[in-house]
């Protein structure tokens, strides 16, 4: 059985007396384990689906079931656990706290556990070792080069060790070996059984995916 | 890394805003400490007045008093009584409600008795307790102890030339002279203080009272109510409180306090909005933030809370500040401005009442940017930016 089930998913704009579909009858089933991109040029629902996907964004119609959880059945103070517990988000713009430290920002997730404080630094120290930044935990973002900050963020999406990391454009900002660095990354958090989801323009990047997905018109191809 | 961490982290990064806050809250504080502190200071000072007055309630006959003259002559007056006091007319003052607040209670019986060829006033009380009444009284000797000793004063025990440990004869009785009082510039330099049974003896009126008067725990206490209650208790006595020198400063006090409220209320409320102000603008400021925050799993109970942790810290330690500069701008400028000898007192109870008012303004002027804050959509305040 699929980790994530998306059926009927549809999502509609209203603007006034507008309204505008961004996704029209999406069915998409990710198995536990496997590295999925998601293609699509701007407007075309990629970021949509992605909110959607992460309990962040109710769809009009459809349900989202992760790890048989009717995402959307839930209540508002419960969906926000289900993001802690399930899901770690990593986007493109980073959203690293600036007056924070690496291992801070890492450690963000964490403040809304009833884990015990002691344990806060060590899980975020772990998580920044993976992204092989655990000598830099100290830094400020701004003492940071955009691939490490990227690496940060990921580490922030770690900490938890939710199942599911969800990735929205991760190597748009970044270089090209950067971004193939972060890339890797993503194929290493993989093969240790994380399932991965990311939203890409970039067709190379894709392509190292285990799973191509594009999207058109709010309509999965 | 817990919630208060992420407020801490936020206020150090936005030290300026928060400085501006702190500095409103302490003002407001300050302003509110120093004008409370300086009512209560007046109205200990007002208490301390009612003290040395010593009797605050005189319970008198009800007697209908008619002036007797003739053209640009005046006679005096002529005094009808309805019904004298008695002994337990001053037993019923001790039955009232507020009879906890009842210190003293000094029967009288006043007359005009004869000591040798001079007439002289006595009056007959508890007399060991009469000190206890007149704080301001000075005796040279002792006070009388027992039935055969007698208090004099200074105008008769000068015309008599008695000292103290003389024997005085008034009437039948024949009196030990205890103590002798200092002049006093009333009528008890003039009267001759003896047990109120001698008195009775004396003047052959046994069983009779001429006054009683009281003295009432007064400083806050409600002296209209004791008044009302000890005149139901005796219907046939006037009673009136002994007040009106004090009754002027009370009404300045008064108003001060009530001044100092509207003050107060008016500052909680401008208070209120800098810190909604402040705070709405600080939550725009962090939509990005938020958004995180909201995305990586804090619930919106966690986001309020984070934001309501900053206003509550900012404006704790404003009520901390505004306390001690408060108690510093009372204790200064006090004296000069309300004229009062007394130190001004440095209340415990103030600071947690400062700090506690300043909190709720914290909660109240922090609630609705919170709330704007817990409903903000994740997705929504992400692609924003």
């Amino acid at each position: 059985m699929a980790l994530v089930q998306l059926t009927g998913i549809e999502k509609v704009y209203t603007a006034g007396s507008a309204s505008v579909p961004a996704l029209r009858g999406v069915d998409l089933a990710i198995q536990e384990g496997s590295f999925v991109a998601l293609m699509g040029r701007s407007g075309s629902g990629k970021s949509t689906l992605l909110s959607i996907l992460g309990a962040m964004s109710p769809p009009t119609r459809g349900h989202v079931i992760v790890d048989d959880i009717d995402v959307y059945a839930l209540a508002q103070e419960r969906r926000a656990d289900f993001r802690r517990e399930y899901l770690g988000f990593v986007f493109q713009q980073l959203y690293l706290m600036p007056y924070l430290t690496a291992a801070a920002n890492v450690m963000l997730p964490l403040a809304a556990t009833r884990l015990p404080q002691r344990q806060h630094l060590g899980l975020a120290l772990t998580a920044l070792r993976e992204v092989g930044l655990d000598d830099k935990a100290d830094r400020l973002p701004c003492d940071l080069s955009g691939g490490e900050q990227q690496r940060v963020a990921i580490a922030r999406a770690l900490v938890n060790r939710p199942p599911i990391v969800l990735a929205d454009e991760p190597t748009g900002c970044l270089d090209t070996e950067t971004g193939r660095g972060i890339i890797d990354l993503f194929i290493d958090l993989k093969r240790s059984g994380l399932t991965v989801f990311m939203v890409t323009h970039d067709p190379v990047s894709a392509e190292l995916a285990d799973r191509v997905l594009h999207i058109q018109d709010g309509v999965l191809q | 890394m817990r919630l208060h961490d992420i407020a801490f982290a936020s206020i150090q990064r936005r030290k300026t805003r928060f400085a501006f806050v702190l500095g409103v809250i302490g003002l407001g504080v300050a302003t509110i400490v120093a004008l409370t502190a300086l009512a209560r200071t007046m109205q200990r000072d007002v208490g301390d007045e009612l003290d040395r007055f010593g009797a605050n309630i005189l319970i008198t006959p009800k007697s209908d008093v008619y002036d007797l003259s003739y053209g640009a002559l005046t006679l005096g007056g002529l005094s009808v009584t309805d019904r004298e006091l008695t002994r337990r007319d001053a037993e019923a003052v001790l039955t009232i409600h507020h009879r906890r607040n009842i210190r003293l209670v000094s029967p009288k019986l006043i007359g005009v008795a004869t000591v040798g060829d001079a007439r002289v006033v006595l009056v007959g009380t508890a007399v060991a307790q009469e000190p206890g009444l007149k704080p301001w009284w000075r005796i040279t000797g002792a006070v009388p102890g027992s039935e055969d000793e007698a208090l004099v004063g200074s105008e008769v025990a000068a015309t008599l030339g008695v000292v103290p440990g003389a024997q005085l004869t008034i009437g039948s009785e024949s009196l030990h002279v205890a103590g002798v009082l200092a002049a006093t510039g009333s009528i008890d330099d003039r009267a001759i203080f003896s047990d109120l049974t001698v008195a009775e003896r004396v003047l052959d009126r046994q069983g009779a009272i001429s006054l009683i008067e009281v003295s009432a725990l007064c400083r806050g206490c409600p002296i209209e109510d004791i008044v009302m209650q000890i005149s139901a208790a005796i219907p046939h006595a006037r009673v009136a409180p002994v007040r009106q020198a004090v009754a002027a400063r009370e009404k300045a006090v008064g108003q001060l306090t009530r001044f100092s409220y509207a003050v107060a209320a008016l500052l909680i409320v401008a208070s209120a909005l800098v810190v909604a102000t402040t705070a709405m603008a600080s939550v725009a400021e962090r939509t990005q933030e938020i958004g995180i925050l909201r995305a990586v799993g804090f619930r919106r109970s966690q986001v309020a809370a984070v934001i309501l942790m900053e206003t509550m810290l900012v404006t704790a330690l404003g009520g901390l500040a505004g306390w001690a500069a408060g108690v510093a701008a009372a204790r200064t400028l006090g004296p000069r401005l309300v004229h009062t000898a007394s130190v001004i007192a440095v209340e415990p109870r103030l600071a947690l009442a400062a700090i506690a008012c300043a909190v709720l303004v914290g909660v109240a002027g922090g609630a609705y940017p919170a709330a704007r804050a817990a409903a903000m959509d994740p997705s929504a305040a992400l692609r924003q930016f």
